[in-house]
């Protein structure tokens, strides 16, 4: 088994008593896209910065292609970041920004020219290089910004939630260019982001942090079909929560189906229609259980009239294999 | 009625005149035929400028570009440790070195002068006053101007750019030389431009430490002063007043300064 680009032993970070990182253990294979997916606060920016070396592990070992570097500065770990506020040089053109890096490992000039014009190339925007930040747009800069940490071919790139300060349609844009792009690569990649919908579509894997801690490591479809905790399932997509003899069962409202009759299996309890969304594309049933439990059900739109109407009588349920024990 | 914005341009007019006006009635009495100090002045004549460039005047007039010059370049060279460390880290003392890096600001330079000529004359350093002792003097009054204005462009460097750099594997010195400082010039520039000015234009503290043959021009026109205003010394007065102005006039063309003193302009 070869080694992995990237591995993080007992990683822990801690600011006098605050634990921000809590043992962390993680293995990130050689040409994969991991994602450190999270609310606020739950660590995976500071496990970012520990990785990219911004600051000291309080305890724990990270390792580079099997090589420890948690006792070496950022300067000598060969990773490439891309920040959340792009962090590009103002006094710079965008050509210089891609160029920086290779500048400070000494290559010569004529290289620097074409590495830097392939890079600007890659990232389509060959033509732009003359132009000083200021003078880009947000998601041009954001380009530069993920040129300027490629071009040095890093043994790992890091991108610390690099999508959240674009507007919504180029935010999906980038989603699948970025992704494309790394795949095309294969550079290994380890993505921060408070967004589920970013981690699902574009990690091979996601590790879902909560306190500090990783409370699930998995493909997208684990995370969301097999979540290992209630967090977990909460944080990721939706879940209805209810109480079946004595037990906690968690179903996805795409999931749950709405019915006048009482199905003949699987979990099933009668309701009450308290209000219906219609969000084009799909409905929100939201409900009230007969045990005073609240639950919602998502349904594809047919069109047609709405099926059902507030106040109406109905039946709730899922199928057993829908059903998870929390 | 007086709407605010006319009563704004009133305003701006009466500074103008307050501003202007003593130095042009000074330039212009500099230009009188007879040795009275008359407004208008009567006459024509450059006799009072001639006298201006003798070495009784533009030897101190050389004396005070020298102190202020090497006061600048000095107090911007300690200000550069002194704002990154009071900008960036928080340790032990740090409040006592704030207050001894921006004291001389609320402290009289009198006060200041009349202290160091008593450490000069009782630490046995009496031979030492005069330039270096004026030098001492300048470099106190004139820290904390320098500090400040380094201090604050400090405070508007991006976010994350030292951290870019380092992470594009740039050392901590490569990074100061090819990020913060480019960023950070105008305010280093600023600061080196105040002290001097500030250097140059002080009397207070330079009255207690020049010596016969080491007196800034400042000083040498107060004593001069004894003896009447006459026209030389208005001469003399434009000569000094002019020199920072152009000063700053060709460091803000080469640089922006504006920039720096109006507010940045907008940064990514």
């Amino acid at each position: 088994m070869s080694e992995p680009a990237l591995r993080l032993a007992g990683i822990e970070k801690r600011y006098g008593a605050t634990v921000a990182v809590a043992a962390v253990d993680l293995e990130v294979r050689e040409g994969e896209f991991l994602t450190l997916l999270g609310p606020s606060g739950c660590g995976k920016t500071t496990t970012l910065g520990l990785i990219a070396g911004f600051f000291a592990p309080s305890a724990g070992e990270i390792f580079l292609k099997g090589r420890p570097v948690a006792g070496l500065p950022p300067f000598r770990r060969d990773i490439g970041v891309v920040f959340q506020d792009y962090a590009l040089f103002p006094h710079m053109t965008a050509g210089e920004n891609v160029a920086f890096g290779l500048r400070m490992r000494s290559l010569p000039k004529a290289e620097i020219q074409v590495r830097v014009n392939e890079a600007l190339g890659l990232v389509q925007l060959a033509g732009l290089a003359e132009r000083r930040p200021l003078e880009l747009s947000g998601g041009q800069r954001q380009r530069v910004a993920l040129a300027r940490a490629l071009v040095i071919r890093p043994t790992v790139l890091l991108l610390d939630e690099p999508l959240s300060n674009l507007d919504l349609k180029l935010r999906e844009e980038m989603r699948v260019e970025i992704a494309g792009l790394q795949r095309r690569l294969g550079i290994t990649t380890v993505f921060v982001t408070h967004d589920q919908g970013e981690a699902l579509v574009m990690s091979d894997r996601i590790a879902v942090m909560n306190a500090g801690r990783i409370e699930q490591l998995g493909t997208p479809a684990d995370v969301y079909e097999r979540p290992a905790t209630r967090f977990v399932a909460q944080f990721i997509g939706r879940m209805n929560f209810l109480q079946a003899d004595g037990k906690s069962v968690a179903i996805r409202p795409e999931r749950a189906q709405l019915a006048r009759e009482r199905p003949n299996s699987g979990f099933a309890r009668q309701a009450t229609v308290r209000h219906v969304l219609y969000l084009g594309a799909t409905l929100e049933v939201h409900l009230e259980l007969d045990s005073g439990e609240r639950a919602l059900v998502e349904a594809p739109n047919h069109g047609g009239p709405a099926r059902f109407q507030a106040g109406e009588r109905v039946w709730f349920s899922a199928s057993p294999e829908s059903c998870l024990e929390m | 009625m007086v709407t605010p914005w006319a009563a704004l341009r009133g305003v701006v007019v009466l500074v103008y005149i307050f501003m202007l006006g003593p130095i042009l009635i000074t330039a212009a009495v500099s230009f009188n035929q007879s040795n009275r100090s008359q407004f208008p002045p009567q006459g024509f004549s450059l006799q009072w400028w001639q006298r201006a460039m003798a070495p009784e005047w533009v030897d101190p007039l050389w004396f005070s570009l020298k102190l202020a010059s090497l006061t600048a370049v000095l107090s911007t060279l300690l200000a550069l440790p002194l704002a990154f460390a009071l900008a960036r880290y928080r340790f032990r003392g740090r409040e006592a070195m704030v207050a001894l890096t921006l004291g001389p600001l609320m402290l009289p330079a009198l006060v200041t002068g009349v202290g160091l000529l008593q450490l000069f004359q009782y630490a046995g350093l009496r031979d030492y006053i005069g330039f270096t002792a004026l030098l001492v003097g300048h470099i106190v009054i004139c820290l904390p101007f320098a500090v400040r204005t380094v201090a604050i462009s400090l405070h508007t460097l991006p976010p994350n750019v030292e951290l870019a750099a380092a992470s594009l594997g740039a050392s901590r010195a490569r990074t100061l030389w090819h990020v913060v400082f480019p960023l950070i010039k105008s305010g280093i520039i600023a600061g080196a431009v105040f002290a001097f000015v500030h250097s140059f234009t002080d009397v207070n503290l330079s009255i207690f430490l020049a010596r016969p043959g080491e007196v800034p021009i400042t000083v040498k026109i107060l004593g001069f002063l004894e003896f009447g205003f006459a026209p030389t010394l208005a001469a003399v007065s434009v000569i000094t007043l002019l020199l920072p102005l152009a000063l700053v006039a060709i460091v803000q063309r080469i640089t922006g300064l504006g920039d720096f003193i109006y507010g940045q302009r907008e940064r990514v």
